[in-house]
């Protein structure tokens, strides 16, 4: 295949749509305040005085609500779609995507297994059912490696085993909500995921944690292309294997893990965008890196705009919309993909 | 030319035949089918429902038909009920059938009743399972209001021979709304906002579609989330609309108290008038979500609830 586009054209083209979703993300919502009131509201700052040209609810809406729901939904964007962008390398298969690990259902099965021992409930704070989740997804993912011989048997094995572990979970979350029937419906409205509990201290901690799971990825770029093509090459070309995939394996799996656990099971994100850009800029990770951080967010953002008005003022789940645009696409890109080979 | 294979036509032509008949046979429910007011009623699908005689044992596979048959004087002719009726108390005497899902099937035929009755609570599966077994079951399916209550227990009195009583009961019931919308006549009508969910889980509440809605309007208060559906209201709109109390259903998991200490405490909620006033108050959820013979008490609970924070 051809490369397409230049990264030159399509990331300044990128990063325009990302600004301009970012700003309808904050003017738009179901409380309806002006564009200029909101506007206004963004130069005072976080801290609210008393004035007539808005009321502390607006701020509120404005500053708590908006502002940090808009920033969560970028920074899983981007955690999500470099994750998948990783997986792909290191798994060399194009179906790998960020929940293959079991974290997604590592975190389900978390949230059920907490909420059926009492550690959760209806009314429990901010802090809890994230850390069931996280829990839960990091122990699945942390069982799948090792229960596969980590990064020294094949990617296959790991990948099968993630497969097998996935379903065993899942089936065990299903069961723990039949057992306690009156925590399905929040479980299941869990796992569809939403941006809608985003607070600054989320942000903070997300924002910590892509810099840690992104950043060392820069230095990471040309291991990354050389992994895809095999490991006799990668080895020859003298890179360390076994050691830059198990660095790569756990920082994106800690990564997807802490973004599960803020905004419940988002997917095809991680699937769809690198694969995008694989089709349009060609394969190379230091192009595709760049392009899944700013892409990534493009789709959340727009489909928690779509969650946020499409049943005014109630909300849909971010899951449900990124699955039902992204299946399609994805259908169009598989056809693409078999007509180029 | 591709030569044609007849038998995939054929094949073709009986499948989309398969697709057609589910919806010309669930086209119509309402059919034109005269029902006498004694021992017989037309049910949600349109079936006639017929007894031979006042029926000795009845199923009732949901929470308010249960409690609507005990308001009958019928309690001592339920032979069957779900793990969810739990009201009046007598129900725990009666055998249990299953939960609302899944109700075991040959647990119900095994009572062999002479009708089984379940509402909207109930499901689908259940009453199609239940005709292939020839068990006669009458599913009702009335409007999610007020109105819609006093026709769900119309109809039971109807099937059961119970007319009389049920509709005396209508009346006591009718008459104390009324009363409670007399004695809001002229008072400012205070904004609501019924918490069914909040905080990590997402924000639910009773929206404009649900039943919940018509009972806080008929209580005097007007429900923020009216132009909201499917339980789901955005945060965002909660803070904005904030509203002048606040009802809380117990959370699962967790007693009344901790649920309405939680949401005061979560920093999304902290800025509502209604929590920094101290306006926010829990029923028991049962007795406001259930159409059944309590509901008109559930107006007046609520109304008087409301009115206790001096609204």
């Amino acid at each position: 295949m051809k490369k397409g586009v230049r990264l030159g054209v399509i990331l300044p083209v990128l990063l325009i749509v990302l600004a301009l979703l970012f700003a309808y993300s904050l003017v738009v919502g179901a409380a309806g305040i002006e564009i200029s009131k909101t506007l206004q509201i963004l130069f005072t700052g976080r801290v609210y005085h008393a004035t007539p040209a808005f009321s502390a609810a607006q701020h509120t809406i404005i500053w708590n609500l908006r502002l940090p729901r808009t920033l969560m939904a970028l920074l899983v964007g981007s955690v999500l779609a470099v994750g998948g962008m990783v997986y792909q390398a290191l798994f060399r298969n194009p179906m790998a995507d960020p929940y293959v690990l079991g974290i997604s259902s590592g975190a389900a099965f978390g949230v059920a297994l907490g909420a059926y021992v009492g550690f959760l409930s209806g009314a429990t704070g901010m802090w809890e059912v994230p850390a069931a989740a996280f829990g839960g997804s990091l122990l699945a993912s942390l069982l799948i490696i090792l229960l596969s011989g980590g990064t020294r048997r094949s990617q296959t094995t790991l990948l099968l085993t993630g497969i097998a572990l996935n379903f065993f979970l899942s089936a065990l979350m299903t069961l723990l909500m039949y057992l306690n029937r009156s925590q399905l419906q929040a479980i299941m409205q869990w796992t569809m995921g939403s941006f809608s509990s985003g607070s600054w201290d989320k942000v903070a901690i997300l924002a910590v944690v892509s810099l840690i799971t992104i950043g060392p990825l820069v230095l990471y770029t040309k291991e990354l292309d050389i992994l895809l093509l095999n490991e006799d090459a990668a080895l020859s070309l003298g890179v360390s294997v076994k050691k830059v995939r198990l660095i790569l394996l756990l920082l994106s799996t800690f990564g997807i893990s802490v973004t599960v656990a803020f905004s419940g099971v988002i997917g095809f994100v991680g699937l769809m965008v690198p694969h995008i850009f694989r089709l349009i800029t060609g394969p190379k990770h230091k192009n595709l890196l760049l392009l899944s951080l700013v892409g990534g967010p493009i789709i959340t953002l727009a489909s928690d705009i779509i969650a946020k008005t499409a049943v005014s003022p109630s909300e849909l789940p971010v899951g449900v919309i990124t699955a039902l645009a992204g299946t399609p696409l994805f259908f169009i890109l598989l056809v693409q993909y078999r007509r180029n080979r | 030319m591709k030569q044609r294979n007849p038998f995939r036509i054929i094949i073709s032509l009986l499948l989309l035949t398969m697709l057609v008949i589910p919806l010309v046979a669930k086209g119509a429910p309402e059919q034109i089918v005269e029902a006498s007011d004694y021992l017989s009623v037309i049910d949600w699908r349109g079936e006639l429902i017929t007894l031979d005689k006042e029926p000795q044992r009845i199923v009732s596979l949901s929470p308010n038909v249960t409690e609507t048959l005990f308001a009958l004087g019928l309690g001592d002719k339920i032979v069957g009920r779900t793990d969810y009726c739990d009201y009046p108390s007598e129900v725990f005497d009666i055998v249990s059938v299953g939960d609302l899902m899944t109700p075991s099937i040959e647990k119900i035929i095994s009572l062999e009743p002479d009708v089984v009755i379940i509402s909207n609570i109930g499901q689908k599966e259940t009453v199609e399972a239940l005709d292939r077994a020839h068990i006669k079951i009458a599913y009702f399916d009335e409007d999610q209001d007020m109105e819609g209550t006093y026709s769900l227990i119309e109809k039971v009195g109807q099937l059961t021979g119970t007319k009389q009583v049920a509709e005396q009961l209508i009346s006591s019931m009718r008459d104390i709304v009324s009363e409670v919308q007399h004695s809001n006549v002229g008072k400012n009508r205070p904004t609501a906002y019924y918490v069914t969910g909040f905080g990590e889980w997402g924000d639910f509440t009773a929206t404009g579609d649900t039943y919940l809605h018509d009972i806080i309007t008929l209580a005097g208060a007007d429900n923020i989330a009216s132009s909201g559906s499917g339980w789901s209201f955005q945060l965002e709109s909660l803070i904005a609309s904030d509203p002048d109390v606040i009802i809380m259903a117990p959370m699962w998991g967790s007693s009344m108290d901790e649920s309405i200490e939680e949401f005061k405490n979560h920093s999304f909620y902290s800025s509502l008038s209604a929590v920094k006033n101290n306006t926010i108050f829990g029923l028991e959820e049962n007795i406001l979500e259930r159409q059944g013979p309590r509901s008109a008490q559930a107006v007046k609970e609520l109304s008087d609830a409301i009115t206790a924070l001096g609204m």
